[in-house]
């Protein structure tokens, strides 16, 4: 059962094959969770959409018909969760908090680089909820144009103008300002 | 490619992946939440149907579905063309729609033989 593939567990799960459900499960567990915790924000949300996806998985499952994928049906689910998730906090405060001052010789580069990320992290955290879901899928689950597309349920050709949107938005956020955009 | 572009590209990634450590120990949690009893499925209205409607196709072939039609818009034209054939088609009904009353209450005079 372990080498078969998610439509045919799926195929198990629709008839009440617990087993099934348990194999499959871990398969994706990681992913959904990173998947909501970069469009919440924060890890005690994506939690809880993780475990209400796998939930409705479930549930669901016998009425799931193999036209696409089981990855993108699933994060389909986990988007529209996470969209529909009311935050409890902005974001990890830890995030914005930085680290200690590290004394090593290359102390300077590296606080540099914290406060890089400091700062993309926080220009992320202010995107709108979609543009902020393209860059999560794009870069975090590195999912094909066509595929986060459908997450997202909407065109390729949209999904497209999103993320450019998104990487504009960041780049002025940044002052990264780039003349061929 | 524009080196703006893609140190852009480098620093969400990295910010995308920076807590991926921190997302086994949440998928963990999650895992062993689901390893109890599970909730009752949704099933379809149709699954509850017996097999046999669900393994045959019950889909019309739309060649008799013409030749219905056909003969539904024949049997139109014929009952529009001869509207009074149900009034012929019984001779009892015009026998006893044309027969004389009289003959059961009067009797004939004797001489002409006719009755009133």
């Amino acid at each position: 059962m372990d080498q078969e593939s998610d439509e045919a567990l799926m195929l198990r799960i629709a008839r009440g094959d617990e087993r099934a459900f348990r194999v499959l499960a871990p398969r994706y567990a990681v992913r959904a969770t990173g998947l909501a915790r970069r469009i919440c924000g924060n890890s005690a949300d994506a939690e809880e959409i993780v475990q209400e996806a796998f939930l409705r998985v479930w549930v669901n499952a016998p009425r799931w018909r193999p036209e696409a994928l089981f990855r993108t049906w699933f994060y389909r689910i986990v988007f529209n969760l996470a969209l529909n998730k009311k935050r409890r906090a902005p974001f990890d405060p830890l995030e914005a908090a930085g680290d200690p001052a590290d004394p090593a010789p290359r102390a300077d580069d590296a606080m540099a680089r914290r406060e890089q990320d400091r700062l993309v992290a926080s220009a992320i955290a202010e995107l709108p909820a979609r543009q902020r879901s393209a860059i999560a899928l794009t870069y975090g689950d590195e999912l094909s144009n066509a595929e986060a597309a459908a997450v997202l349920g909407t065109s390729v050709s949209a999904f497209e103008t999103l993320l450019v949107r998104a990487r504009r938005a960041l780049r002025i956020k940044l002052n990264w300002t780039n003349d061929e955009d | 490619m524009n080196r703006t572009s893609d140190l852009l590209d480098e620093v969400i990634a990295r910010q995308m992946h920076k807590n991926d450590a921190a997302d086994e120990a949440v998928a963990a949690r999650v895992l062993k939440n689901l390893g109890g009893p599970l909730p009752r499925q949704r099933h379809s209205l149709f699954d509850r149907w017996p097999s046999l409607l669900l393994t045959r196709d019950y889909a019309p072939a739309w060649p008799r579905l013409a030749v219905l039609a056909c003969v539904a818009l024949f049997g139109c034209m014929v009952g529009l063309a001869t509207p009074n054939l149900s009034v012929r088609k019984s001779n009892a009904m015009v026998r006893i729609a044309e027969a004389d009353g009289g003959s059961l209450v009067f009797d004939s005079e004797p001489i002409t033989g006719v009755r009133p």
